[in-house]
């Protein structure tokens, strides 16, 4: 089973408003690029969210088929409400929900850091495409290739000890390439493009970055009140040449794609 | 409830991979999605079908018949 944090609906619809535009949404065109996604074809969106890669998808494929799963209930409820013309399903990507070769290309943006065991997803997404379909993922740089997060955890991990890096580690655990490789391989697949983009994350002030990252971990209830004051004191002389004039910081951030087909 | 023929036609089993068929939603018991396979019986909520193995309802056993003393019914597999 994968390892999932469970939100309400509400944290769900802010997810949709604040993190697709801000962090996410500028990948999915990307993704669907990379997967060479044509007219007609039929795709699934594993572990869509709200469902911002399916929406990308759909404007490629037009009338082909669309669908979204998801293991969280309130995300596809939001994801339902905003589309209802795309199809979206409750399951696990390690153990996906759907017959054999049943789709053109699996998609799956800023999610392969969440499973318990990648390999085995990769291999379920091999197993719904058909065959010269193509799986495309999405993750990001590792951290030492990050320009402003890189620096930012390294901050924190000073602060509050280096076992920071663990806790703030999980979104850049699966971007490095010979890892991917290695992933795809592993699922019979052979290796169509690899990917390197340097996107922005948008935050209203180099203090959110602190606040933001913080409170995602368990750092933020384990550090003195002291110690997080002067962990967002120190993001702010970091990440403060990257705010423009209404104060919010444009954070360089690398993702890593990569397309593979099915023989 | 609406559940596509073209999504169920898709659609497998998590635990089994085996069709999955639409049960009930007629009468009083709610919809769900039966497993043709190994008869696990998955819900649908707010017109999402929810294909987790941990949330579905486990086939129910087989019942004992009356005339018949616990202990001498013929084995439930059947081979």
């Amino acid at each position: 089973m994968t390892e999932t944090f469970q939100l309400n609906r509400q944290q769900a619809q802010a997810y949709d408003d604040l993190f697709v535009p801000a962090l996410f949404g500028q990948w999915a065109p990307q993704l669907v690029d990379c997967a060479r996604v044509r007219e007609g074809q039929s795709v699934l969106d594993v572990a869509c969210g709200t469902g911002v890669v399916a929406r990308a998808a759909r404007d490629v494929v037009e009338a082909g088929r669309v669908v979204g799963v998801d293991l969280n209930p309130a995300m596809l409820e939001v994801a339902l409400a905003a589309r209802p013309d795309l199809e979206w399903v409750q399951g696990d990507a390690e153990d996906l929900p759907f017959a054999d070769a049943e789709f053109d290309v699996a998609l799956c943006q800023s999610a392969l850091f969440f499973f318990a065991h990648p390999g085995r997803a990769l291999s379920e997404m091999a197993r719904v495409i058909v065959p010269g379909g193509v799986v495309a993922l999405q993750t990001y740089a590792p951290l030492a290739e990050q320009p402003a997060y890189g620096p930012f955890v390294e901050l924190v991990a000073r602060h509050a000890g280096p076992e920071a890096r663990d806790l703030l580690g999980t979104y850049w655990s699966q971007g490095d390439v010979h890892g991917l490789r290695a992933l795809t391989s592993a699922a019979g697949l052979s290796l169509l493009e690899l990917r390197s983009s340097l996107g922005v994350a948008v935050f209203p002030s180099a203090a959110a970055v602190a606040d933001t990252e913080l409170r995602a971990t368990p750092i933020a209830e384990q550090i003195t009140p002291e110690n997080y004051s002067r962990i967002v004191a120190d993001t702010e002389d970091l990440l403060g040449g990257y705010a423009d004039e209404s104060g919010a910081v444009r954070l360089p951030m690398r993702a890593t794609f990569v397309a593979a087909f099915k023989r | 409830m609406r559940i596509d023929d073209d999504l169920l036609a898709i659609l497998a089993c998590p635990a089994c991979r085996a069709p999955l068929r639409v049960s009930g939603g007629d009468g009083g018991a709610a919809p769900e999605l039966l497993c043709t396979g190994c008869l696990r019986a998955y819900p649908v909520r707010d017109d999402i079908p929810v294909l987790l193995v941990d949330q579905a309802r486990e086939p129910e056993p087989p019942v004992a018949r009356a005339d018949e003393p616990p202990g001498t019914e013929e084995p439930a597999d059947g081979g």
